[in-house]
């Protein structure tokens, strides 16, 4: 009979931690609905390999406009800016903007949100001495208000924005 | 003592219930056929995991140099077919003469199904994605457990166990991803992992009911033993602040278990990580103020007790046991 309980708890033990750390992880998540969506632009911050922009973003009285950068010699250019996108909140999606678009709408710089949300990279996790359950596909971006925190999937790995650093937020929709 | 005062002595140990009847019945049996073959068996049982060793790896040599030329029925029927095949195969010969062969084949399929599993996806055009994983780690299980349950074998229960950590280990990291990038709960959810290990082991001998599996059983405990506790000592070393303070309890814990469950391979790996341990709190609190020379002399003389302590305990009471 005690082996018979302790098989019992065996098996019970680990359903018992996966609800609890699905009740604890997931209801926060199911709580965070940004309003807000955001407009932002890949500015990787290393310019070597592929050369760099002349101009970058500001936001000024609440529309985004370009501004020059200072011309360095010997400086190889890629393009007059990098591409702007605008992140759907509703739909998860993220779609390419022109810079008239982007110009009319009016954003608030935050970079909060009106409603209290801020976007950050997250490192996920690395497993047991970064081997066992070691998965990189974790790190991203979030979406985050106090301890409730959603992954954006629309600023996947894919898209080029994973690895910190390249996002840059220029302002949320209002 | 003659004959009457046997009987009579038998008689009172039965009353009592020290003796019961299939105590008697067992060695009431003449030497039996087993016993008497024993060495051919674990010749045949040799033979049996050589075989299935080089089956295995004749499908992942068919596999890396043949791909592209097999086609679908040839990437999928020596890997999910031979899985499937070595499955059925071991369910039918369960019975005792076959036993060994039953066993050789749950593991070929054991080892192959989640290679054929993702072969056979991937040729149907499905990701194998955690929704995906989590189901093809739960069929698995559940074949498995079957498996023991019908053939009364002691390889399917580490087959059913491996899978069944695939599915927690699945459905953890999703969560986790959705909506958290911490590594926490993979360190917690690795320690309760550990914990339900040496929990199965213990009932284990509940569920396998052939008498002529001891050492076997024990094998498979010490295995499940010696990986729950590598999970709960190794997931924990790596959870630090606080709990640096408290690791040294599940690893006297490791100590107290390993003579309690006569495992060997628990006392050693208790003995590794409070090393481990000694290494991480000396380097980590003491070396800015005793100085590392200092340091190494003193990490030294606790290693030579850690090692003392293993000797003592694993002589005492392990080894006469």
């Amino acid at each position: 009979m005690k082996k018979n309980i302790s098989l019992i708890v065996a098996i019970a033990l680990p359903l018992i931690f996966l609800a609890a750390v699905a009740i604890a992880v997931l209801v926060p998540a199911a709580s965070v609905h940004p309003t807000y969506s955001f407009i932002y632009t890949s500015d990787p911050s290393y310019y070597g390999y592929y050369g760099a922009y002349r101009s970058t973003y500001i936001v000024n009285n609440g529309s985004i406009a370009l501004q020059s950068l200072p011309t360095q010699p010997n400086m190889q250019y890629r393009d007059e800016a990098p591409p702007i996108y605008l992140y759907d909140v509703k739909t998860d999606t993220t779609h390419v903007l022109t810079l008239d678009q982007a110009h009319a709408y009016s954003v608030d710089p935050g970079p909060s949100s009106p409603d209290g949300y801020i976007v950050q990279y997250e490192y996920g996790n690395n497993g047991i001495f970064d081997l066992f359950g070691a998965r990189s596909d974790s790190n991203g971006y979030f979406i985050e208000k106090g301890s409730a925190k959603k992954k954006l999937p629309g600023l996947a790995e894919s898209n080029g924005y994973s690895y910190n650093g390249s996002f840059k937020l220029l302002g949320w929709i209002k | 003592m003659d004959k009457e005062r046997t009987l009579s002595f038998i008689r009172e140990q039965m009353a009592s219930g020290m003796i019961t009847p299939e105590d008697l019945a067992n060695i009431s049996k003449p030497a039996t056929v087993h016993e008497a073959d024993a060495p051919s068996r674990n010749v045949t049982r040799v033979l049996y995991g050589i075989g299935a060793v080089i089956a295995v790896i004749g499908v992942s040599i068919l596999l890396a140099e043949h791909w592209d030329e097999i086609g679908f029925l040839g990437r999928v029927v020596p890997t999910l077919g031979i899985a499937v095949a070595t499955f059925v195969a071991g369910i039918l010969f369960k019975n005792s003469q076959q036993k060994p062969l039953s066993e050789a084949m749950l593991g070929i399929s054991a080892i192959l199904a989640p290679l054929g599993s993702y072969v056979f996806l991937h040729e149907i055009g499905i990701t194998l994605d955690w929704a995906v994983q989590l189901c093809l780690a739960l069929v698995w299980a559940v074949l498995f457990a079957g498996a023991t349950w019908l053939t009364r074998r002691s390889a399917p229960v580490l087959a059913t166990v491996g899978f069944a950590t695939w599915a927690y280990y699945a459905f953890l990291l999703h969560i986790v991803d959705v909506a958290y990038g911490g590594d926490d709960f993979i360190k917690w959810a690795t320690i309760v992992l550990g914990i339900a290990y040496i929990l199965i082991a213990y009932g284990y001998a509940s569920i396998a009911g052939d008498p002529e599996e001891t050492r076997e059983k024990q094998s498979v405990r010490g295995i499940l033993y010696d990986f729950g506790t590598l999970a709960i000592l190794g997931a924990g070393i790596d959870l630090g602040g606080v709990f640096d303070l408290f690791y040294v309890l599940p690893v006297f814990a490791g100590f107290y278990g390993s003579v309690y469950l006569k495992s060997r391979g628990m006392l050693i790996l208790s003995a590794l990580f409070l090393v481990a341990y000694i290494i991480k709190l000396t380097s980590k609190y003491f070396v800015d103020s005793v100085g590392w020379p200092v340091a190494l002399i003193v990490i030294g003389f606790l290693v030579i007790a850690v090692g003392y302590l293993t000797f003592y305990l694993n002589r005492k009471y392990i080894v006469r046991s």
